[in-house]
């Protein structure tokens, strides 16, 4: 058996997975304070009912990147010869499907509030002392569920790129746009406050839901695509086209004689085969064979596993 | 985004300067105000209301009356069967409803509850609340606040019903 190769990190990305380690730690203590206090003001607001469950949502994020980095670059064996890379893309998935599931759920409960004109009802709540309006405190939480995760989610985007991890961008960018979900919130709570617009509430939750709801697609279409082997693609979903630039890198062998090749994405890494038809009376040693492989291994960290297969004359008239 | 949030903080400032906010999504309190009556559903329930020779007693019942006093209105009591009463006070019918409620009541989606503000009991605790319409937030804030003034005297008036 030949286990798969085992990708050795670079200086720099050891460094961005122990950085961003620890931030996602900090996210997890950070989620760990603010979900509780959030539900002890929590009242009948639905807005803020959704606010928090999209904040326990995003708890899924950072514990699937911890799992994911602990697993995936475990060394390749001989009962798991490719290595765990998928872990990541299944984890991917699980996280994407609970924030669809969820995202329904919320968008039909926030429907049903306005349709049968469900009104929020608030009264006061004495907390540290201060007897106040409930929706103060909430709207007083909600700051703190705002601008602590624009932060983290910039740090996070930035290493990101460095570890080409799906898990981590993802988990960023929802950070930095939990703002919005902050703000929709506190728009809902004020609207509770000011009588008729109570209304406010039930679309601010909707909007939250809706925000939910579509990360949660994008995201399984993302996961699903990667785990039927497709093409592969950047952070940002946009093909790079490298079988093209494989393509014309073993067609600058002057023993090639025509060049195909397919590649797939395995979790962080790309794997792929390549299959080369020699040109007439051309004789080749397994040197420039390897010398090949390594040229076409140069042309992307991530391409880490290319076998190439020399085919017969034959066949290539085919 | 920081324009925002400075909107928001300014936006936000201004309503804690309001007088009336929250406001209700029905003027119920300025209903009550313009009618000069707080129209009360009671359920019996003693010690918290019930009648003694037609006269209407009860814990709640002082509270409910004291509140209306407060409030430079006349009460007006009527006793009701707790699905009556929760009937009615959906259908802004009456305006506060009374009768040894508390926040575990089945019925309490369909109701406006306040805040706990008295406890009984020794191993399990009842929580014991009032309701109003769902959605009065600006008249629920003003019963509230009432009733965190009344614990001395809802203190006084449990001994007194314990002792009876």
């Amino acid at each position: 058996m030949k286990p798969a190769p085992q990708y050795e990190f670079t200086e720099q990305q050891h460094d961005a997975v122990r950085r961003s380690r620890r931030l996602e730690y900090v996210t997890l203590a950070y989620l760990g304070s603010l979900i509780p206090i959030m539900y002890v003001v929590l009242g009948s607001s639905q807005a803020m009912k959704t606010a928090w469950v999209e904040d326990c949502l995003s708890l899924i994020p950072p514990l699937c990147f911890l799992i994911g980095t602990h697993m995936c670059w475990k060394k390749p064996n001989k009962h798991f010869p490719y290595g765990y890379h998928r872990v990541i893309s299944i984890l991917f998935l699980c996280a994407a499907l609970a924030l669809l599931g969820m995202g329904t759920f919320l968008i039909i409960d926030a429907s049903m509030k306005l349709v049968t004109q469900d009104y929020p009802t608030i009264g006061m709540m004495k907390l540290l002392g201060v007897d106040v309006w409930r929706g103060w405190w909430m709207i007083l939480v909600l700051f703190w569920g705002t601008l602590p995760p624009v932060f983290l989610g910039r740090a996070k985007l930035k290493y990101a790129q460095t570890l080409n991890d799906k898990i981590l961008i993802t988990d960023g960018k929802m950070n930095k746009a939990d703002w919005k979900t902050g703000v929709a919130a506190m728009a809902g709570v004020l609207g509770i406050g000011m009588g008729w617009w109570w209304w406010a509430d039930p679309v601010a939750a909707g909007f939250i839901a809706f925000d939910i709801l579509y990360d949660g697609w994008s995201q399984t279409k993302d996961a699903v695509t990667g785990l039927v082997n497709r093409a592969p693609t950047s952070l940002e979903n946009e093909y790079l086209n490298l079988d093209d630039k494989v393509n014309e890198a073993l067609l600058t062998f002057p023993w090639v004689g025509r060049a195909q090749n397919r590649l797939y994405e395995h979790g962080h890494l790309i794997f792929g085969e390549g299959f080369i038809s020699l040109k007439q009376n051309a004789q080749i040693s397994p040197d420039q064979i390897q010398e090949a492989i390594q040229k076409i291994q140069g042309l992307d960290w991530r391409l880490q596993n290319f076998t190439l297969t020399v085919l017969p004359e034959e066949e290539e008239q085919q | 985004m920081n324009k925002l949030c400075f909107v928001f903080v300014c936006l936000s400032f201004t309503l804690i300067g309001c007088d009336e906010y929250p406001k209700d999504t029905h003027h119920t309190l300025q209903h009550i105000r313009s009618r000069g009556v707080l129209r009360i559903g009671a359920i019996e329930q003693p010690p918290w209301a019930y009648r003694e020779e037609g006269v209407a007693k009860g814990i709640e019942i002082e509270l409910a009356m004291a509140f209306a006093r407060s409030l430079g209105v006349e009460p007006q009591i009527e006793f009701r069967s707790e699905a009556d009463a929760t009937e009615y006070l959906g259908q802004h019918q009456i305006d506060l409803m009374v009768g040894g409620l508390t926040n575990a009541s089945p019925r309490k989606d369909d109701l406006g509850l306040t805040r706990t503000y008295f406890q009984t009991g020794d191993e399990h605790t009842d929580e014991h609340v009032m309701a109003v319409p769902k959605g009065e937030n600006g008249f629920l804030v003003k019963l509230d606040t009432f009733l965190k003034q009344q614990q001395n005297r809802i203190h006084q008036l449990w001994k007194a019903e314990s002792r009876a």
